[in-house]
């Protein structure tokens, strides 16, 4: 949101009103797809080049400061933060199976790509939440499992986080979030998530709440919800929000008002707790921003590995993540000797990423003589580390 | 009690007509913002890419010779401006020189940097003796400009016309945050 608003001002108020035109020359291989398919792709190029002229957007994930023994290991991302509709072919020529095409565009008619392909989208999944006390909700339709899908919906919606919802409840622990990390870890695995979502409706009863100086007392209802973020890694807790709101007036919704519709909305008690979503959701997202992006390797074809995040998380070709190796011989027990505490990660090189599609992406592995080392389950962040 | 609070209430709205409204004075003018001179210098970044003929396990047939040329270009291009980044934003620390970077007081080792870079040009791309790709990209930059702040409208429209604005990403909000970046994995 900050990028965006931020990258639209400086297109806005700084581009010079008559600038020239900026040329940039773009290039690509001819094969298989012919002449046509080259040119597409040397446009695409040049283009690319030209909005990394206009603004580019840059992230990096860097060692610094006190050297340490091994190599660091870096993570980085280069992308064009604005695009250009209108363009001009100045020239077109061919050097041996490669052609190249110059293209010429105005400035000033530089757009904002917007915010919503510029950051990783993480991957949640959300759980059915405990209700404390089911007969305060029985005016509402399932709010177990409707609120937590309305919940993904949202999140969705702020094109930080790609989510699915689960069947699978995790129990609360008596006095809030599920101490079973084992639970988290499985639910995690089965919907490829790095981090899962619980919760619990702690209260939604009726009130009389003060009115007129205390002279009259108004029907109110007040709605309690803990929202707890679980790391799908380690099943830690990483972030517990508890959201309150009230709604004054009438105080029953009914069953025939689907949650999250406009009709659930346009009662006092339905707004009051979509309102209370918007604010957990706006703190649970400010608490997980910091956490670096994650994925896993699900294939490894020899220097080239297969992470299971692709196009709709936001990655794209030319991004550098850390690789990283997570042996499974290497499994830290505490008390209980069924439950892994975690397992022993290495650092083993970096991976370029060559090749983009929705549900996963292909990368280079460097150095190529780790690509031995590295299996299924393995995982890919962006982050730093020092290396072997 | 509930007596006493309802001709208390009366009593004060009766007395709000003795007071007195002060009407803010229109000429009231905000003092204007002392910019310093803009001082442009040009900053130079490189970046490099390698054409990639490792050992690569039967596989290099899946990639020509040229498209791993096309690979390496373009790896060289986006590292220049992820080099000029650095270089903006002060990263990079050389000669035992400190870095006032936000990130790096707290933590030593790692920085995150999260930017925009405007205006920055490809000047040169060729390929080396060691069949590598460099790139260079140039731009002017205001040695002067406020950094690390969204600016106003108005702001905006006063900045010159190259203009550097970035944040450097620190945890800073919920339970979360505190484990910020070095949650997953951290050494020394």
């Amino acid at each position: 949101m900050f990028g965006g608003a931020l990258l639209a001002l400086l297109l806005a108020f700084n581009a010079p009103a008559q600038a020239a035109p900026a040329e940039a020359e773009g290039v690509a291989l001819i094969d298989e797809g012919g002449a046509a398919r080259a040119r597409q792709l040397a446009i695409r190029d040049a283009l690319e080049q030209l909005g990394l002229r206009s603004a580019a957007r840059v992230d990096v994930a860097a060692g610094s400061g006190a050297k340490p023994a091994g190599k660091v290991l870096e993570s980085s991302r280069v992308q064009p933060g604005a695009e250009f509709d209108n363009y001009k072919i100045v020239r077109e020529w061919q050097t041996g199976q490669l052609l190249h095409v110059r293209v010429a565009v105005k400035e000033e008619e530089a757009r904002p790509r917007g915010n919503i392909n510029l950051a990783y989208r993480k991957k949640i999944v959300v759980t059915p939440f405990h209700v404390r006390s089911s007969p305060q909700l029985d005016d509402i339709d399932n709010i177990a499992t409707r609120l937590p899908q309305e919940l993904l919906r949202r999140m969705g919606e702020t094109g930080k986080f790609l989510g699915k919802d689960s069947p699978y409840v995790i129990a609360p622990g008596t006095t809030g979030p599920a101490v079973d990390t084992a639970a988290v870890r499985r639910i995690a695995g089965l919907y490829e998530s790095q981090f899962v979502i619980s919760g619990e409706i702690i209260d939604a009863s009726n009130f009389g709440k003060p009115a007129y100086y205390g002279l009259l007392k108004k029907d109110a209802r007040r709605i309690e919800i803990a929202l707890y973020v679980h790391d799908g890694l380690s099943g830690a807790l990483v972030a517990r929000r508890t959201v309150v709101a009230e709604g004054v007036g009438e105080r029953r919704i009914g069953r025939d008002k689907p949650f999250g519709s406009a009709s659930f909305a346009a009662t006092p008690f339905g707004g009051a707790i979509l309102r209370a979503l918007d604010e957990g959701i706006a703190q649970i997202t400010r608490d997980i921003a910091p956490l670096p992006f994650m994925a896993k390797v699900v294939q490894v074809q020899g220097e080239r590995i297969f992470i299971d995040a692709g196009s709709t998380s936001s990655v794209t070709p030319g991004d550098q993540l850390v690789l990283y190796r997570a042996d499974a011989r290497q499994q830290v027990y505490g008390n209980d000797p069924l439950v892994p505490l975690g397992t022993v990660e290495a650092p083993l090189g970096t991976v370029a990423i060559v090749q983009v599609q929705p549900g996963f992406a292909i990368g280079r592995i460097e150095p190529a003589s780790a690509a031995k080392q590295v299996s299924a389950g393995d995982l890919v962040r962006f982050d730093v580390a020092v290396g072997p | 009690m509930k007596l006493v609070v309802a001709l208390a209430l009366a009593a004060t709205t009766l007395l709000t007509a003795c007071g007195t409204v002060r009407m803010p004075t229109m000429s009231a003018k905000p003092a204007p913002v002392q910019r310093a001179q803009p001082v442009i210098v040009t900053l130079t970044a490189t970046g490099y890419g390698a054409v990639n003929t490792a050992l690569c396990q039967g596989e290099c047939d899946r990639i020509s010779p040229a498209q791993r040329k096309l690979l390496a270009m373009r790896a060289a291009r986006l590292d220049a401006y992820r080099a000029m980044a650095e270089q903006v934003y002060g990263v990079r620390v050389e000669g035992g020189s400190t870095v006032g970077s936000l990130a790096l007081k707290d933590d030593s080792f790692k920085v995150y940097i999260d930017a925009f870079i405007r205006g920055a040009r490809v000047t040169n791309n060729a390929q080396r003796d060691d069949g590598t790709y460099e790139t260079t990209v140039e731009m002017d930059f205001d040695t002067n400009a406020p950094q690390m702040q969204v600016p106003t409208e108005a702001q905006a429209s006063a900045q010159p016309a190259v203009a550097k604005n970035a944040r450097t990403l620190v945890g800073n909000a919920g339970p979360g945050a505190a484990y910020g970046a070095s949650f997953y994995h951290a050494q020394q």
